[in-house]
């Protein structure tokens, strides 16, 4: 029987340090370069500031590392960095009382080499500006990160059971949003 | 199929997010009659745009450099931790060295005559409603005061930032 292994499943093996305060530098490197891309993506569209994400970011490992859990697996890993992620991020919005909607494309990149991308990328910036918080949090981590229900309500802090019905209607709104979009 | 749910809603996001969407002909004509995936598509197709472009140019901070920072916080915090302890055993030695001490000093004067007489004294001065506080207890009294007054100094001192 031939058995495929894939390099995320043989990264996940080589990486098979279950808390984060035993990881070494090398083990922390590794686990790093293969999650920060995501979560700094994710807390740069939450906060709508670059800046600010690069120091979310390292706030978040910061506390995942401090938080010394044991953790099952890389997908647990994960799912715990981007619950960091999201309490920072919504920690940010409180402190700034910004219940209104958070601009999200100031900072927006503008690459020539990637006009159309770039166009599409300041659609969906503008149109999640009208959807709440949470909103965004989810459909961000279903479809930019690929998370999957459980997933979700474990990092946001939901029952499962209520994820598909919110995440529906949370993209029926982006789906209008994006066409009304000129 | 409901208003919120298709069967073929996995179908369209695996074409999406492996790359095959723009090849999938007949899924693409799912989606233009099916309102539920013809939304997926289009979410699931702006994200996924997004995602790879940011992915291509997002320069996130060197793993060494966020690794030397964890640590040197970690390192930071637990001396923070360390001192507060240290600085809270060392309140409490002394509070209770100062209680001791009182004690010690209470019951020797007691022995003694006059310090007896003192003691009557004040037991006579302080006359609560009724009730005269016995003059072998004053000693106890004032080392159990000074330790209640002295004790949210300890506390502030164990449990301030720095």
């Amino acid at each position: 029987m031939r058995v495929i292994v894939t390099t995320g499943e043989m990264l996940s093996a080589i990486d098979e340090v279950r808390s984060p305060a035993l990881m070494d530098e090398e083990t922390f490197r590794r686990f790093y370069e293969r999650t920060a891309r995501g979560v700094w993506i994710y807390l740069s569209r939450m906060t709508g500031d670059r800046h600010l994400a690069d120091d979310l970011l390292q706030e978040t490992y910061y506390r995942f590392y401090r938080a010394g859990a044991d953790y099952e697996s890389e997908t647990h890993r994960r799912n715990a960095l981007f619950c960091i992620a999201t309490n920072l991020a919504r920690d940010l919005s409180r402190r700034k009382r910004n219940a209104e909607l958070v601009p999200l494309h100031d900072d927006m990149p503008c690459d020539d080499r990637a006009a159309a991308g770039a166009e599409q990328r300041t659609d969906l910036a503008r149109a999640m500006e009208h959807l709440k918080p949470a909103q965004r949090e989810m459909l961000w981590l279903a479809y930019g990160q690929g998370a999957s229900h459980s997933e979700i309500a474990q990092i946001l802090g939901l029952k499962t059971a209520s994820i598909k019905l919110l995440l529906f209607r949370a993209r029926r709104k982006l789906a209008a949003l994006l066409r009304r979009t000129p | 199929m409901n208003h919120t749910d298709c069967p073929r809603e996995p179908e369209v996001l695996d074409a999406m997010t492996a790359g095959r969407w723009p090849f999938a002909e007949e899924l693409h004509a799912h989606a233009a009659t099916c309102p539920v995936c013809g939304d997926l598509a289009s979410v699931a197709g702006a994200f996924t745009e997004d995602m790879h472009a940011e992915m291509q140019t997002v320069d996130v901070p060197p793993s060494g450099l966020v690794w030397w920072r964890t640590q040197r916080r970690a390192r930071e915090e637990a001396a923070r931790t360390a001192v507060r302890a240290m600085t809270f055993v060392q309140t409490a030695s002394i509070l209770g060295a100062i209680a001791a001490a009182l004690t010690i000093l209470g019951g020797v004067g007691a022995m003694s005559k006059s310090w007896r007489a003192w003691f009557a004294n004040l037991s006579d001065a302080l006359y609560f409603g009724g009730v005269t506080i016995p003059s072998w207890s004053l000693p106890l009294l004032l080392a159990f005061a000074v330790t209640l007054a002295l004790a949210p100094l300890a506390v502030y001192f164990a449990v301030r930032e720095d």
